[in-house]
Parts: structure tokens; sequence; C-alpha cells
């Protein structure tokens, strides 16, 4: 009997220590960061997210914006070695680098006027960034066209009635 | 029959002005369009062809209409109808580029923003606002410039006579302070006063983006827009993390100076500009306003100290003295997220800047809430009744207050000053209720409720396009009220149910 427990305990080994891996290095989002910020308030985290608007230099420094869900980013505090391997960042039309980044977490960062950010120790680039220019849908064009074509002819007449009735 | 094409002439009269403030508003449109076709935006170019178009076929099918009897005199009542209409139809009209660009959920969702950034709130429904593009984003600040100065004062610059009716619409947009003599004059003055300082904000506001590390053609962009949506108390950020996006306190003290600024009275800034800078020291509106903040401030500090929320002064002041301000000015800046309101601040400082949210900037400025003459007023008469019983009976003093010149207190400006006040505080009690009635707390419903209320934008995570219709609506309500200060709304509401009711 003991023996199979321990063969069973063997066999497990290898999945218990990847699953324990994983969470370890599981990253968080920035809403649960900014929801449970007292809990990790000075911990070490791990966030994953796409590099979005400029990167803020701060000498050898940088800050850059990461958002990781709809309207929900965060700030991190880099080397600006690591922003330095950030190529493209997110905007209208493009799609910027994902960026996983391992850090201290700060709920009120003393250091920087009390912004809730991580200040990073290790920043991989996880995907290139891309365009992802929206497509026009097909009845804009029509739309577009038609409205003004009736608009023109609509403040024509408007012009001409408000001409004829110049009492004022 | 006689009497009855008397009304109907009337009625057009004042769609034929709501069809002029329209024309203006189309042609107001033809910057985002101009900036997408810079961008090279090919889908906003469409958008905003498609959108400004309609808008102005709907402008002229109003002016068509009572095109032959515009020059018939507005009564106050139509004046009323013709500004709380115009706000109405134009927002269902200047959401279309929010509807057509699929960035809002429903158009329900691209209403409320257009509402909340022409009435300088600044709560949202924009979804994937890092993305957003370039012209929607010069559509969304301008619009909060326009809503601002105000849409009826915008077309009013371009009648070419001060008439009656002029006056009227003017008063019917919440504004009535005189700058100059014709409603007219007024409004091209208060237009020469928010350009003037928008060339003055939007250089400054650059500067400030390029210290803080934006690429320039970014600074400038963003500093054109900052500054539109803090001179208008409007709150509006182009990105996700509203002001914390920068992380500079240069970048938010420059926001800070401007969005101030833009708090006060259109008069003040008039009397001012014309040398007259003990104004700013002396006017009832600067007075309250000073000693509200430097109140509810001190609180506000008390309760965020007392819960060890911010480690230093300098935190202190960069997030709870920065987000009081914003507040009370009626901006809407953050620099901190919405969630670390309910989470952080605690019940004292969440209540102090609840109640500077209701007590707002001056009259007749970008700025909503109860405002700093009504405060200002208000007070006075409690202090005049105070003193009334204890000084002897034989004595008789007059209270004054000194706004531009000195005043006495009347009735009549105590009577209005309540009235109002008590109108807002029925709205708040009444946006609160409905956050309540959509499962969240007291304290979420009641800041949510007075951000509303004093068309501030500041959110404690309430506002989002998950919400129940019936709040969103609400809350469209509220800042359409507060706005034009109830009585236009009202007016035109009144004037609807009594068309019913008549048929």
């Amino acid at each position: 009997m003991k023996l199979r427990l321990s063969f069973l305990l063997v066999l497990l080994l290898p999945v218990l220590l990847t699953v324990n891996a994983q969470a370890a290095s599981a990253a968080v989002t920035s809403a649960e960061l900014i929801e449970k910020a007292a809990d990790y308030d000075g911990r070490t985290v791990t966030i994953e997210g796409e590099a979005v608007g400029s990167i803020l230099p701060r000498g050898e420094y940088a800050w850059v914006n990461i958002t990781d869900q709809n309207n929900s980013a965060i700030g991190i505090f880099m080397k600006a070695s690591d922003a330095a391997q950030i190529k493209m960042l997110g905007c209208y039309g493009l799609t910027g680098d994902r960026i996983r980044v391992t850090g201290t977490f700060y709920r009120a960062c003393a250091e920087h006027g009390g912004d809730l950010d991580i200040h990073a120790a290790r920043v991989t680039l996880v995907s290139a960034g891309h365009a992802s220019i929206p497509a026009t849908p097909a009845w804009l064009p029509p739309l577009a066209v038609v409205s003004a074509v009736l608009a023109a002819g609509f403040c024509t007449i408007a012009v001409l009635r408000v001409k004829r009735y110049n009492t004022f | 029959m006689a009497v009855k094409n008397k009304s109907y002439g009337r009625v057009l009269a004042v769609l034929y002005y709501i069809g002029i403030v329209l024309a203006v508003l189309a042609a107001a449109e033809c910057i985002p369009l101009a900036t997408s076709i810079l961008a090279g935006e090919t889908k906003f170019i469409w958008i905003f062809t498609a959108s400004v178009s309609l808008l102005l076929l709907a402008a002229a099918i109003l002016v068509l209409s009572g095109a032959r009897y515009r020059a018939l005199h507005l009564s106050s009542g139509e004046g009323m109808a013709v500004a709380s209409g115009a706000w109405l139809l134009g927002m269902l009209l200047c959401a279309l580029p929010y509807a057509f660009s699929g960035n809002y959920l429903s158009y329900l969702d691209s209403c409320f923003d257009v509402m909340s950034g022409l009435t300088t709130t600044g709560i949202g429904m924009v979804q994937d606002l890092d993305h957003l593009s370039v012209g929607l984003n010069m559509w969304r600040f301008l619009l909060t410039y326009i809503g601002g100065q105000g849409m009826v004062v915008l077309a009013l610059v371009f009648l070419t006579k001060n008439t009656d009716s002029a006056y009227k619409m003017y008063v019917g947009e919440a504004k009535d302070e005189r700058l100059m003599p014709g409603a007219v004059n007024t409004a091209r003055a208060i237009w020469r006063i928010s350009l003037l300082y928008l060339a003055v904000g939007w250089a400054v506001m650059a500067a400030a983006g390029v210290y803080a590390g934006l690429p320039l053609g970014t600074a400038v962009l963003h500093g054109v827009w900052i500054f539109m949506s803090g001179w208008s108390t409007g709150g509006f950020a182009p990105m996700s993390q509203n002001i914390l996006y920068y992380h500079s306190f240069v970048y938010e003290l420059a926001t800070l100076v401007f969005f101030t600024i833009g708090s006060f009275n259109f008069a003040l800034h008039y009397a001012v500009l014309r040398g007259d800078r003990r104004e700013l020291r002396r006017n009832i509106e600067t007075v309250s306003f000073t000693i509200t903040l430097s109140c509810l401030s001190l609180l506000a500090a008390f309760g965020l100290m007392k819960n060890g929320v911010y480690p230093n002064l300098a935190a202190l002041f960069r997030k709870g003295f920065y987000q009081m301000i914003s507040g009370h000015t009626t901006t809407g800046f953050m620099s901190v997220y919405a969630r670390q309101f309910y989470h952080e601040w605690g019940d004292v400082a969440l209540f102090a800047i609840t109640i500077a949210m209701l007590f707002g900037g001056s009259a007749c400025s970008t700025a909503g809430g109860f405002k700093g003459l009504r405060i200002g007023i208000i007070f006075k008469a409690i202090g005049a009744e105070i003193r009334k019983y204890t000084l002897p009976e034989s004595r008789v003093v007059q209270t004054r207050i000194h706004h531009v010149r000195d005043l006495p207190l009347t009735q009549e400006m105590v009577h209005s000053a309540f009235v109002i006040v008590t109108l807002y505080l029925i709205t708040f009690a009444v946006g609160t209720a409905a956050g309540l009635g959509a499962g969240y707390s007291l304290a979420e419903s009641a800041f949510e409720s007075a951000s509303a209320t004093g068309n501030v934008g500041l959110t404690i995570g309430v506002t989002s396009p998950a919400n129940p219709a019936f709040l969103k609506i609400t809350y469209i309500l509220i800042m359409w009220l507060a706005r034009l200060e109830f009585i236009s709304v009202l007016t035109l509401a009144a004037k609807f149910v009594r068309k019913v009711v008549k048929r």
C-alpha cells in the first residue's frame, strides 16, 4: 500500500511542480491590482499587457503605461534600456507590443507622488505589435454621399427661404 | 383659429432658432472631419462626412419650417425652450459619430457621452479609449469646449443684432451676466475670453506635455484637448488613466491652474482682463470658493491622514488636494483610479469631496454645481437673519454682497438661490436613489449622483456601459437639467405636457 502511494506521488510530482510554477508566475490583471491594492501593496507581481500611448522618459528610467483590459491600464516605471525594447505603442490603428513585467507593486508610491504603480525588475517582450486599422463598413460611404447631397439641397433652399423673409 | 395659428407660428420660431444652433454645431463638426483627413483616418472621414451632413440636414429642415416666423419676439419661456430643445436635439445628432464609430455598445451610450461632454461632466461610456481615433477624440473635446461656453452662446455670436429674443435664449442657457450691452455682444465677449485663454493654455499644456516626456506632436494634440477639457471644467482625457497617464506633477499643476481659472465667472474674467485685479479678492464667488475649498480640503486631508492613505505630504497634495479641487471646480480630472475612492479614501474624505462636487464653481462660468454665488448669498442671508435677532430692534442693517459691483442683498436673490439649490438637492436625491436601485451602495450612489448633478466627472466606478438603461437615462436627464439649471428644461417639459393635455 505504501509503495503504491509513493509511486502515485512520484507520478504526480511533475504535475504538482508545473502547477506551482505557473501559480508563482501567474500574471495578475490591472483591475485586480486596483481593486485589491492594499493586499498587493509592496508585493512582487507579474502583469502582462499592451504598451499604449508614448514612452515617457525620466533620465535613466521611463514610464510605460500598459493596458490589459478595456479601459484598464497601469503605469510601469522601468529602466530606459527595458523601455527601449518596446518598438510599437498602441494607438488608433496600431496594436502595441505586448510585454510581461515582473516588479514591485505600490498602492501609493512614495517616490512618485502617491501613484498606484509597478516598479519593474524584469521586462520581457511577449509579442510584437501590429497594424490594426479598422475597416470602413460598406454602408457608410453611400450614407455619407446621399446625406451630403440631401443636406446641400436643403441648405440651399433654406438659405433662399431665409433671404425671402429677411425682415429682421 | 387665429390664436391657434399664432401659437403654431411661435413653435416654428422656436424650431427656427434650434435649427440655427444645430447649423453652428454642424460647422464645428467640420473640425474633427478635417482632423481625420489630416490623420488619414479613412473610416472616420466617412463617419464625419455622414454625421455633418445629417446634422446640417436636420438644421436646414428646422430653419426652413420656421423662417417665416423668425422675426417674432420670443418670450422668456420660448427662449428657454430654444436652449433646452437645442441641447436635447444637439445630443441626439452629435452622438452620430460615436454611434457609427464602433467605440460604443449602443446609441444610448453614445448619447450619454455627448451629454456628458456638452454639460462638461466627463463621465463616459466609451470603449477602448486608448485606441480611439484622433478625429473622434477631437470631437469629444470640442463638444466639451462648446458646451462649457454654451452652444446657444456660440450660435448667438453669429447673429447680427442684439434682439430681445437673443437675450431670452442666452438666459435660457443658465447664463445671466451681461458683460456688455446686448446678448450678442456678451456672447462674443465670452468667446473672445475663451479663445484668448485657449491660445495661452494650449501653448502651456503642450510645453508641459513635452516636459512630461510626450513626443512633440502628441504633446501638441494632448495640449489642446486637455486645455479644452480643463478650461471647460470637463474632465475627459485622451487616455483611459485620465491625468494619471502623464505621471507628471508639472502636468497636473498646469491643468489645476487652467481648470481653476475656467471655473470662475466670465464677468470676473472680464473685469480682471480690463485691469480690475482687486475683483479677484473681493468677489463673493472667489471668497466663497476659497472658504469652502479650504474647509473641505482640510476635512478631506484629515480623513486621508487618519486612514494613512498617502505616505507623504507630496502624495497628499497630488492625490488628495488635486481630486478635491478637481471636484470643487466640477472638472473631474483624476490622478487616482475610480475604485481607489471607494476602497481607500474612507467616509470622511468621501463626504468632503461629495459636498465639494455639489457646491461647484462660479455662476456664468463653464462649471456646474450650486455655484459660489448662491452659496455666498445663502450664507450672507443666514448671517443677516442671525444679526436681525442679536442686534437691537431699532437698528436696521442692510446686507450687501460684492459681485463685480456692490449690490444690496435682496429677498429676490435669496429666494432664487434657495429655489435652485433645493432643485439641485432634489436631483441629487433622485440620482442617489437610482444608484441604490441599480444595486450600488449608498456611498457609491451618492458620490456618482453628486458627480452627475454637479456636472463634475469624478467617478467612483459606478458609471459603466454595463449599467442598466434606466440608470444611464437618469444620469443623462440629471446632467441636462443641472447644466441648464432646471428652469429651461422644466419649461420645455411644461410646454410639451400642456400641448399633449390640450389635445
